[in-house]
């Protein structure tokens, strides 16, 4: 092949390319949307298949995130500063964006399932509200979700075995309808701000 | 000097100590109010020192709770983090606020349900204590 031949081949290729970008950007529907709180990713990123259980008993893994927006918040129930006041600060939220028909899933996300049984995640995460998803699962499943969701957290020991604590991700995960990562909110956060932010994502993304 | 004697011993049988925690008050306490069955709940107000000398929490107890620390929540790096505080000392004049997001009174070992009640907390100074009273409730925010 010439070489004349083969920079046009190139350059034809890499058009292609560029095309195939294009219209994948169009397709998956991501416009630039600017929001106050937070990032929306420009390319969703899929979560690996894991399988954690509500506490219903029930399997809660990929399929569970997907046909509506979720809101994830890592945490555990031994937390009682910083978790109940996000937990209230998304109950807000919720009952706002249930009003202005807007409906998101809120999934709270124990990192803790030591001490976090079905039983005490239940009268935790539904004393904030009913509708709230708590979810656990063994250490292999929560990390591999906590790696796809860019969420970390560690265990710190305490003075007795029993009264570690764990450090979390403050970031609240966007979750899309494909069950794709779409965006990080970050603290502080704020009723009025995340409303507006969340309408404005799920009425341009649906 | 018999009278000053006599106030002395009437003080001593006043269920309070009047000279604990000299100058160190609580200024609006409460507890958060938490899910039923919870194990920690998390108790906040303001310390200050109304007195000329520092004064030290060494330890804090409750007949509700087997164990209270002094906690301090704090984000560092997009993390939430709470770790044990060493033992406050305040300064004459100065306050300490105990606020959601960071220091709390860590009440741990619940004893008994609190929902919309009431706890006493007692704060162990070097020369005695001081009794607080502390409403258990919601975030006036929320
Ligand atoms: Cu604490």
């Amino acid at each position: 092949m010439s070489i004349a031949k083969a920079t046009i081949v190139g350059v034809i290729a890499a058009l292609a390319a560029l095309a195939g970008l294009l219209v994948a950007t169009s397709m998956s529907g991501s416009k630039n949307i600017e929001i106050q709180t937070g990032t929306l990713l420009k390319q969703p990123r899929a979560i690996e298949a894991f399988q954690l259980s509500d506490t219903a008993g029930a399997v809660f893994d990929n399929a569970r995130l997907q046909g509506h927006w979720s809101l994830l918040f890592a945490g555990f129930t031994y937390c009682p500063d910083v978790c109940p006041t996000t937990l209230a600060m998304l109950k807000g939220l919720k009952t706002r964006l249930d009003s202005a028909q807007t409906p998101v899933q809120v999934v709270f996300l124990s990192v803790d399932p030591q001490r976090d049984t079905p039983e005490k995640l239940e009268r935790y995460v539904h004393y904030f509200s009913p509708d709230f998803i708590g979810a656990t699962g063994s250490d292999a499943e929560l990390e591999k979700l906590a790696r796809s969701l860019s969420l970390v957290y560690a265990k710190v020991p305490g003075e007795t075995p029993e009264s570690y604590t764990v450090d979390h991700s403050a970031a609240l995960v966007l979750v899309n309808p494909q069950g794709q990562v779409a965006g990080y909110f970050l603290p502080p956060h704020r009723v009025d701000e995340l409303s507006a932010d969340l309408q404005r994502v799920v009425r341009e993304q649906g | 000097m018999r009278c000053l004697h006599w106030l002395i011993a009437a003080a001593s049988m006043l269920p309070l100590p009047l000279l604990a925690c000299d100058g160190l008050a609580l200024v609006q306490p409460w507890i958060r109010e938490a899910p039923p069955g919870a194990a920690v709940m998390a108790g906040y107000g303001k310390l200050v020192n109304n007195g000329s000398k520092p004064v030290t929490i060494a330890s804090i107890s409750s007949p509700d709770f087997g164990s209270v620390e002094i906690h301090q929540s704090s984000m560092a790096d997009g993390r939430m983090r709470m770790r044990r505080a060493d033992p406050l000392t305040l300064a004459p004049g100065q306050s300490v606020e105990l606020t959601p997001g960071g220091y709390h009174l860590m009440l741990m070992q619940t004893k008994q349900p609190l929902l919309a009640g009431r706890s006493h907390l007692l704060l162990h100074c070097a020369d005695g204590d001081l009794a607080a009273d502390f409403p258990v409730r919601a975030p006036a925010s929320e």
